[in-house]
């Protein structure tokens, strides 16, 4: 259908031509829109609290307590288990977050601006690994690392970025490509070159020799350091590529640890979703498959730009690490999502495959008629409360989200 | 009937013995079938397919309409 084969140009185009770049952090109650007290904001396509997974309730509880609208633990259980929290997802906000994706008034949030198109996303700053709140930890450990993200390393980061001409992001990622980075599972080089352009910027603002000091081992010992600014960058390269009449490519992918959900742009913003799936990975020393919470965040976006999954052949350690094979084997990844991708990144290319761009654009009628779902490397959280990360591994994206959307897209169309 | 008899023979006689002569397979969908000659010596060459939409006849309908 020509209409749709003009759409999905103009999708291409978009998402080929945007110009996504850091310039501040701010609280989030400062930048986005309709954000409220008590209204808490998490991963993945709607959800009320009776069918929210254990990490995302551990989420909830600890983040009310930390914006002080509990007094503990369990007092945030019963607000949220009593109606008296509202509960929105991140992506009607023009914002993104990982795993639980927690965001609330008082954290603060990075904020990537398209160039091109003028738009602008948000994302936490990431906490680290192990134990911390997109994992479901919320133990006094995890509230204070929020709280110095909140008071130190965010204020910082904003006075850093504002008196800067911002980090453009597509040059970086591109070079994280060539290092090994595939932006989902491994953000070593992308997180080292991130801190080697706001090194000097932090301390150009800092009057606290301390706090500078703690701020840069912070970020210099979080090999995911950029994960959140990835996310932030690719929700700010695929919402302009929203409502284009016709288009058959997905904008998003996210879930919530219940469901996963795909939204696509000729269908504006509906969710299409079915039960998210279990990740198969590696586990952490002491923890298998039975503590395994199934897959959840927005990181999904990272994909959804031709990123994660999709640029598996780039890091082939990652493969390794996610339980996906033989780093041989990495290459293989990256050719199947081109069977359901309409076009390649010129921007981001892999020296492994001859510097071939990354797939770019998944159509979702290319997914339903060859069945090869989006692949995904994801974190795995313990699927109780309070617990955190468990392991590493990859997960596909339900087909039946596609099947559905589908239809929709039909329907729509007035051809079903 | 004898004419049809006669008929299939000569048929026969056109075509090659197909137990007789060396296989050389090419194997469309079941990636099994093409392993199971691989490993009796079979040259064998896969050809990686199947139906559109899983087999869905509704969904590879939809399909259809929103790609021709």
């Amino acid at each position: 259908m020509e209409k749709i084969e003009l759409a999905n140009q103009e999708a291409l185009r978009r998402m080929l031509t945007a110009d996504p770049v850091l310039i501040d952090v701010l609280p989030a109650g400062e930048v986005l829109t309709g954000l409220e007290e008590r209204m808490i904001l998490h991963a993945g396509p709607p959800i009320e609290w009776d069918r929210m997974c254990g990490p995302m309730r551990g989420a909830i509880a600890g983040i009310a307590v930390f914006e002080g609208w509990a007094r503990d633990l369990e007092d945030g259980e019963r607000l949220a288990a009593a109606g008296e929290l509202m509960f929105h997802p991140n992506h009607d906000f023009g914002a993104v977050g990982p795993m639980t994706g927690m965001t609330t008034l008082r954290q603060p949030v990075m904020v990537v601006e398209n160039r091109t198109t003028g738009n602008r996303s948000y994302c936490t700053i990431n906490e680290g690994l192990g134990k911390v709140m997109r994992f479901g930890g919320n133990d006094e450990e995890v509230l204070d690392r929020l709280r110095w993200l909140r008071d130190v390393l965010g204020p910082a980061m904003g006075a850093a970025l504002r008196q800067s001409d911002g980090i453009a992001l597509k040059v970086l990622t591109a070079r994280g490509l060539t290092m090994g980075d595939e932006m989902h599972q491994r953000n070593v080089a992308c997180s080292g070159l991130l801190l080697r352009a706001l090194a000097p910027e932090l301390a150009r603002v800092a009057t606290d020799t301390a706090a500078l000091a703690e701020s840069l081992a912070f970020i210099a010992g979080n090999d995911q350091f950029y994960l959140n600014v990835a996310m932030a960058m690719g929700k700010a390269i695929m919402d302009p590529v929203r409502d284009i009449e016709g288009s058959t490519i997905v904008t998003a992918m996210s879930r919530n640890g219940t469901d996963f959900g795909i939204r696509v742009s000729g269908t504006g913003d509906r969710w299409f979703t079915a039960p998210v799936e279990m990740p198969e990975g590696l586990y952490f020393p002491g923890y298998g498959a039975e503590d395994a919470n199934p897959d959840m965040g927005d990181s999904t976006i990272v994909e959804t730009i031709g990123l994660g999954g999709f640029a598996m052949a780039a890091a082939p350690a990652v493969a390794g690490f996610v339980g996906a094979g033989n780093a041989s084997e990495a290459a293989l990844f990256t050719r199947d999502m081109g069977e359901i991708t309409v076009g390649e990144n010129p921007e981001w290319t892999i020296p492994s495959l001859d510097y071939q761009g990354v797939p770019a654009g998944i159509d979702v009628r290319l997914v339903v008629e060859s069945g090869i779902a989006p692949t995904i490397n994801t974190g795995i959280a313990h699927k109780e409360p309070g617990r955190g990360q468990v392991g590493a591994g990859v997960v596909k994206a339900p087909l039946a989200c596609f099947d559905a959307a589908l239809v929709g897209i039909a329907e729509r169309l007035g051809v079903a | 009937m004898q004419t049809g008899d006669v008929s299939v023979t000569e048929d026969n006689k056109q075509k090659p013995d197909l137990l007789d002569a060396p296989l050389n397979v090419v194997n469309v969908g079941l990636e099994g079938f093409a392993r199971e000659l691989e490993s009796n010596g079979v040259p064998t060459v896969h050809v990686d397919w199947s139906p559109p939409a899983r087999g869905d006849a509704k969904l590879a309908d939809l399909l259809s309409k929103l790609s021709e």
